[in-house]
């Protein structure tokens, strides 16, 4: 069968993914694109005879080379050559949309243009002659409906169609306008003279365009003293001009050609100032309501994920538990085999401990493509953002740090609505200090261990405040020094209001779970198992168990295995910050979850889990640790080295060993310094 | 300043620019009918007149197409609306004249007031705005002198850049400041010289704004939007 490579390009907002759902179906695959965090999704679909592959370049406004994202689409039409460019166009929004296809058009690639949500823009009263339009433009024009699968066909077929049509030249180019396109055709000439070799195959003209631009990467490549004199001279007599840079000029002459190309095949034949959209902007982004709609919806995504999330967590919770026993059952009862250990504490336990964050992510998945989908998301940015600008940071910020009350997992993961690297990866590295609900299971054993009534609400307040303070320190820092630059410009749309697609939310939800389990699952699992290594070997002999209660037993089990000595060996680090080497062994368990430093504290004090075990362990702690050791473990747990389920996040987000590694180590040596300082003065205190 | 004599226009032929200027900015071309119809006289009239910018090559026309400005037209219209804005903000707010009285004697001098003294009467206008115990001085006297007219409440400074401009104030793009990065995205994004830009609104906060452009809408910062230079209906 004969192959057919299509890339998708196109405004965000352009419901370009609704097309890509629509031509690929359930054959997509999603990755990313090599070296960069951004998302490449791929698919494949056959059509009379062919096998279209079809990739999603990520959804840009213009190839100026800007961002990552357009410097990525653009190399790949650049240097991957498909066989056809689908630029998804929202036909309700032609102007705007447009331009993309202006500088695709100037690439000279094999162009289709999807006019997408083409019902909502013939509501609207816009009629298109789109013969002529296509006449202008030089390309096949289909109209579709990505989110109602409309226009499959048609655009299948003109993608095919354009691939068997012989490629011709185009007749007209842009025209910049006398001035401009006299030092076009200086520069094109020096280029000629200079015989350069790294002409793409967009040609001389594309490469001219851009050096006059001084667009980045091309400039680059044109090392040529002569052609880089060329270029400035001709900069220089424009500027002179216009008084402005060329690049805005010929910005400016792009809109021109599309203003002249709608005046001609454009007819609206109702002029509806006021939409709906405008409607429900004047409630949400409101002076007085704005900020308590978007508190409200905030709430009802933190309930979604964690309080309905609760549900199926227990119904999980409660079959590895069922399943650990069934496995249990193949052995006598009070067995130490460590096969038997290894399968249900260290590959079952593992498996659970990856498995226990899908209903998380789906549900807040869920959450954020309804809030994307419906147009949300940019209002929540827009309302957000004088506060969260303050802090380095972008107004979407806020949602990926508010998830981090209930888990850092999933709040690292709803990054991806950034788009900016340097807040995105800012964001990611202070998640971990917003306290999460693991976190709150140590403070509800400390708190009520070493505070009288009246002080446990505000001690639980302070701790959770010292999170959040040091997570907009940290921001502010991170900002300043190693994520420092220029910030973006703001500069975002704030598209129409739609409702969104039940199968669109459905893809979206599926593909971060699956990416989940298949990326950071297969991290958090293996560093599980590693850690069980850790907690049961060397094992003690038998003779030396063989007298205790099993409380007992696990007690030495533990302190004789690899974590217990460790425990002891770092009681001279952490002596300072008032904790002991029982302390030391419950923490370094605690990188396999937070709220494991309960139970294994539980077994260095050879306290059961059973009723009641919780008191007894207290009264143990009390006995051993004076209050502000109490608080100075607390603190230790909120800031101190992330678990692993956050560390495998890390990496699957940033798409690297160093960054994880980097929060790993920032954070336990921010925690270590803090903690240091609050024992040593407390302790002068008295 | 315009010193060159080909280049000078009739009063009416500037009205035509000024109108052509804000049909373009709204639509992307004009019509002669709508030219027309928004200065009120017969679309026979109309042709002649556009074909006497188009000879100046002040405008692109030809019979039975959509007119568009040339650099020179909009550069020549914005100074008119420019002019236009001065005169009426020195009359209302410097001068204390009814709003109705200084939009309408704005229109007629707007062409014959010339370049050099409305940048006198900006400046004039701009120290005064900047002074409010002045400010206050000057309406004191002119209601000594005049009655209460002069008293009317004075108000901030003309709109200049979209910064200024209120929820529900349009303007038309003259020019984006350079600054980089910025510049460019806002050029990418649509916010070129000659579009109509409209404020819709502002966040909780104070800050961004929500702005209308080419039928879309777009958050903008108030630092950004304070790059963009406008002149305002």
């Amino acid at each position: 069968m004969k192959r057919i490579r299509v890339a998708l390009a196109g405004n965000p907002n352009s419901g370009k993914s609704s097309v890509f759902n629509m031509l690929t179906g359930a054959h997509q695959h999603v990755g990313n694109y090599p070296g960069v965090t951004v998302e490449k999704k791929e698919g494949v679909c056959t059509y009379d005879g062919y096998q279209i592959e079809i990739i999603d370049l990520p959804g840009t406004y213009s190839l100026t080379a800007y961002s990552t994202e357009e410097l990525i689409a653009r190399d790949y039409v650049l240097d991957e050559t498909p066989d056809v460019v689908v630029d998804v166009v929202d036909a309700s929004n032609l102007e705007r949309n447009l331009y993309l296809a202006t500088q695709l058009i100037e690439m000279n690639v094999p162009l289709v243009l999807a006019f997408n949500m083409s019902d909502l823009a013939k509501r609207r009263g816009i009629e298109f002659d789109l013969e002529q339009l296509s006449r202008l433009l030089e390309a096949r024009i289909v109209p579709t409906v990505g989110n109602k699968a409309q226009g499959r066909e048609p655009l299948l077929e003109a993608i095919v169609a354009t691939v068997r049509q012989a490629e011709t030249p185009r007749a007209h180019r842009l025209n910049y306008g006398d001035e401009i396109e006299e030092e076009l055709a200086k520069i094109e000439a020096v280029l000629v003279e200079q015989n350069v070799e790294w002409v793409p195959r967009s040609g001389l003209r594309w490469v001219a365009v851009k050096l006059l631009e001084q667009d980045d990467a091309v400039t680059a490549k044109a090392v040529h003293p002569e052609i880089r004199d060329a270029v400035a001279r001709s900069v220089e007599h424009l500027r002179g001009i216009f008084g402005d840079e060329p690049e805005i000029v010929m910005a400016d002459r792009r809109y021109g050609f599309i203003s002249g190309a709608c005046q001609e095949t454009i007819a609206s034949s109702v002029e509806r100032r006021h939409d709906t959209s405008d409607t429900i902007d004047a409630v949400v982004t409101n002076r007085v309501l704005g900020l308590p709609i978007f508190l409200l919806l905030m709430y009802m995504v933190f309930w979604l994920t964690f309080t309905l999330g609760e549900y199926p967590m227990m119904a999980l919770e409660w079959f590895f538990e069922w399943a650990g026993a069934t496995v249990a059952g193949f052995w006598p009862a009070g067995s130490d085999s460590w096969v038997k250990s290894l399968l249900i504490d260290g590959i079952l336990g593992g498996v659970g401990g990856v498995v226990v964050f899908l209903p998380n992510i789906l549900l807040l998945f869920l959450a954020i493509a309804i809030l994307e989908d419906s147009g949300y998301m940019a209002r929540a940015a827009f309302v957000m953002d004088r506060i969260m600008h303050k802090i380095g940071l972008h107004g979407k910020s806020f949602i990926p740090m508010l998830i981090g009350f209930g888990c850092s997992v999933p709040a690292i993961m709803a990054t991806r609505i950034l788009e900016n690297r340097r807040s995105r990866f800012t964001t990611i590295m202070v998640i971990p200090l917003m306290s999460c609900g693991a976190r709150l299971t140590i403070y509800a054993l400390i708190i009520p261990a070493f505070f009288p009534h009246q002080w446990r609400g505000p001690v639980m307040w302070l701790i959770y405040l010292i999170g959040i303070v040091l997570a907009v320190v940290c921001a502010k820092v991170l900002r300043l020094t190693i994520f420092r630059g220029e910030t973006m410009p703001f500069v975002m749309e704030l598209p129409p209001y739609r409702v969104p697609t039940l199968k669109s939310v459905l893809i979206h939800m599926w593909q971060r779970g699956w990416l989940f389990l298949k990326k950071a699952g297969t991290v958090i699992l293996g560093i599980s198992i590693v850690l069980w290594a850790l907690a049961s070997f060397p094992k003690p002999s038998a003779e030396e168990l063989a007298e205790l209660n099993e409380q007992q037993r696990h007690q030495t089990i533990l302190e004789r295995s690899i974590i217990g000595r460790v425990g002891h060996i770092i009681e001279p680090v952490i002596r300072p910050l008032g904790f002991d080497w029982k302390v030391g062994t419950a923490l370094i368990g605690a990188t396999a979850a937070k709220e494991v430093f309960v139970s294994q504290l539980g077994i260095v004090y050879a306290v059961g889990s059973e009723e009641g075990g919780a008191e007894v362990l207290r009264r143990r702690l009390q006995a051993d640790y004076t209050p502000l050791v109490g608080f100075c473990i607390m603190l230790f747990c909120l800031i101190s080295a992330p678990c692993v389920g956050t560390v495998a996040m890390t990496r699957q987000e940033t798409n690297s060993w160093r960054w994880a590694t980097f929060q790993f180590l920032a954070l336990t040596g921010l925690a270590y310094g803090i903690t240091f300082l609050v024992y040593q003065i407390g302790s002068l205190w008295g | 300043m315009d010193s060159k004599p080909g280049s000078s226009l009739s009063a009416s032929l500037e009205d035509y620019l000024e109108t052509i200027f804000w049909v373009v900015a709204a639509e992307g071309a004009a019509r002669a009918k709508d030219i027309a119809r928004q200065l009120k006289v017969k679309a026979s009239s109309v042709t002649g007149a556009l074909q006497t910018l188009a000879e100046k090559e002040y405008i692109h026309y030809r019979p039975y197409e959509a007119v568009t400005l040339t650099r020179e037209g909009f550069e020549k219209a914005a100074r008119v609306v420019q002019r236009h804005r001065i005169l009426r903000e020195f009359f209302a707010q410097v001068l204390g004249v009814d709003e109705a009285v200084a939009e309408q004697r704005a229109r007629r001098l707007e062409h014959d007031v010339g370049d050099e003294v409305a940048a006198r009467m900006a400046a004039l206008l701009e120290y005064v705005q900047g002074r409010d115990g002045m400010r206050q001085e000057l309406a004191a006297f002119l209601a000594q002198r005049e009655g209460p007219a002069a008293q009317r409440a004075m108000l901030p400074s003309g709109s200049q850049t979209v910064a200024d401009l209120k929820s529900g104030q349009k303007g038309v793009i003259v020019s984006v400041r350079r600054e980089g990065a910025i510049s460019r995205r806002l050029a990418d994004m649509g916010l070129g010289r000659g579009a109509l830009i409209e404020v819709e609104g502002v966040a909780p906060m104070g800050d961004p704004i929500r702005v209308r452009i080419r039928r879309y809408r777009l958050s903008l910062r108030r630092s950004e939007a304070a790059a963009i230079l406008v002149v305002g209906r």
